[in-house]
């Protein structure tokens, strides 16, 4: 079964030191877990120099066009010249979308100031996603944003594609009625580990709005594989969460 | 033989889910695991000798399948708590204890300890009829139930890959360092790459168990994060199964 996974990391990891951490490696594991290509954000983007962090992974991908896509990240708070950045990632046929890291960047969704505003509005208007996971990763010590925000987000930008990520059971109630509410909102699977989580996901909102992620190379796709695998779902639910719904999101640039 | 160190029957409103047993069995049969080791949701979150009772009858309707843990969810109970230990022993035929360090429901804020000086006399008891102490708890709650019971054989559940451990693997791996009589068991929510493998290249494979936190999670899932590593089939096959079975002797 094809697989495309839309929550990668590149760079640094400041917390320990990550095993699988290059690209090579990541390309090994790629191989390993029959993923297709992988979307890869910076962490040097979220922890330092989010424009140097982009050219970085940019430039991985560019190696690896076969296998790597980019999300860049923006933050709204640091550096200048934020709409005309935007535009320039645009123009890069291997970046697909933005990721935002408030708690990160130090700001709110629902407060972030004018620059964020207007980035948010080019981007709904170019309806690019936006990728907006709660937390790095599934790692108790981490902060996870408060899906209020989220709400607050799309109350003021209605029809963003938001591609909402890094959710557990504990934010999964909160999350159902903003998928309910807005069509273009997608749930990534890497951090909704419970047991029948899926399967009620489907069941509720639809399987074609579910994205297979994963977190490489901070969490293990083995994982993040068998429980989709072994789900209580439809193979063609299954086909459409590893891969058709991704396809069908970013079109031809995947 | 596939055991599994970290189970759970019995309904967990908390985490809106059940455990059934013949559900359990059936999943478990899908993943060839052969053990179950239990504790019952009832004694943990409820009543402590209901939720052991409930257990005991689930043993006996499957000797083969089902090893028990006595749960003590809260030693402020005394003397009752201990005398409750005494007849999960020895009536129930119950190998393990399982502690828990309670939060605040609706928060991460600390509650009950599973180092409250209350549980000192549980542990004591369990200890002595050589039962394995599951210990939901923090780096330095494990590290210091440790120093004081060193001839006790303490598991700190999800090798700290909880909201109450702060996700902090890294010190639990520390603290089972420092004391032979620590082991990690391996279930959790968190997938992270590296945990199992640092774990094992520091500790062996030895001082790992096998856990799925069931109903929580599934087995394959679980079973995955030993499985997709790099360990060797012998690691493995010791977290998988052997450790337990060496320690209750199976």
């Amino acid at each position: 079964m094809r697989k495309f996974d839309v929550l990668g990391y590149f760079g640094t990891w400041p917390y320990w030191p990550l095993r699988h951490g290059s690209p090579d490696e990541i390309l090994r594991l790629m191989d390993r877990y029959e993923i297709e290509r992988l979307v890869l954000g910076s962490l040097r983007a979220i922890f330092s120099d989010w424009e140097e962090g982009n050219e970085e992974v940019r430039r991985v991908a560019r190696r690896h066009p076969d296998r790597f896509r980019v999300a860049v990240t923006i933050n709204p708070v640091m550096g200048r010249d934020h709409l005309t950045r935007l535009e320039d990632y645009r123009q890069d046929e291997l970046v697909l979308g933005v990721r935002l890291y408030p708690i990160y960047h130090d700001y709110e969704l629902t407060d972030g100031g004018d620059i964020l505003e207007a980035l948010l509005a080019r981007i709904a208007e170019a309806r690019w996603p936006v990728f907006l996971p709660l937390r790095l990763m599934m790692n108790w010590g981490l902060p996870v944003l408060p899906i209020a925000q989220v709400a607050g987000l799309l109350a003021r930008f209605p029809h963003l594609t938001l591609i909402l990520g890094g959710v557990n059971y504990g934010e999964l109630k909160h999350a159902l009625p903003l998928l309910r509410a807005h069509p273009h909102v997608f749930l990534e699977t890497s951090c909704l580990q419970l047991r029948g989580a899926l399967e009620q996901v489907a069941a509720d909102i639809g399987a074609e709005r579910l994205l297979f992620g994963t977190g490489l190379p901070l969490q293990n796709p083995g994982c993040e594989i068998a429980k989709i695998a072994h789900a209580d779902l439809s193979e063609m639910e299954r086909a459409q969460i590893f891969a058709e719904n991704a396809i069908r999101l970013f079109g031809g640039r995947l | 033989m596939i055991i599994d160190a970290h189970v759970h029957l019995g309904p967990m409103p908390l985490f809106r889910v059940e455990g059934r047993v013949e559900d359990l069995l059936r999943a478990a049969d899908r993943s060839g695991i052969e053990k179950l080791f239990c504790t019952e949701a009832t004694a943990l979150f409820y009543d402590f000798r209901e939720g052991n009772e409930r257990l005991s009858r689930i043993m006996r309707q499957y000797p083969d399948r089902i090893l028990g843990y006595c749960t003590i969810s809260s030693a402020r109970y005394g003397p009752a708590a201990v005398e409750e230990v005494e007849r999960c022993a020895q009536d129930y035929g119950m190998r393990g204890l399982k502690i828990y360090s309670f939060s605040i429901p609706g928060t991460h804020e600390p509650f009950l300890s599973v180092d409250d000086e209350w549980m000192y006399p549980v542990i004591e008891k369990a200890a002595a009829y050589g039962m394995i102490i599951l210990a939901h708890s923090n780096a330095e709650e494990i590290g210091h139930l440790a120093r004081l019971f060193p001839h006790a054989t303490l598991v700190m559940a999800h090798m700290g890959n909880t909201a109450h451990a702060r996700g902090d693997w890294h010190r639990a791996i520390a603290v089972a360092q420092r004391y032979p009589n620590v082991y990690l068991d391996t279930s959790t929510s968190s997938t992270d790459f590296d945990c199992v493998e640092t774990a094992v290249a520091i500790l062996g494979a030895e001082r790992l168990l096998f856990g799925s936190d069931w109903p929580l999670f599934r087995h394959e899932f679980a079973l995955a994060r030993v499985r997709d590593t790099s360990l060797s089939p012998e690691a493995q096959a010791l977290i998988l199964g052997g450790n337990l079975r060496k320690l209750l002797g199976l």
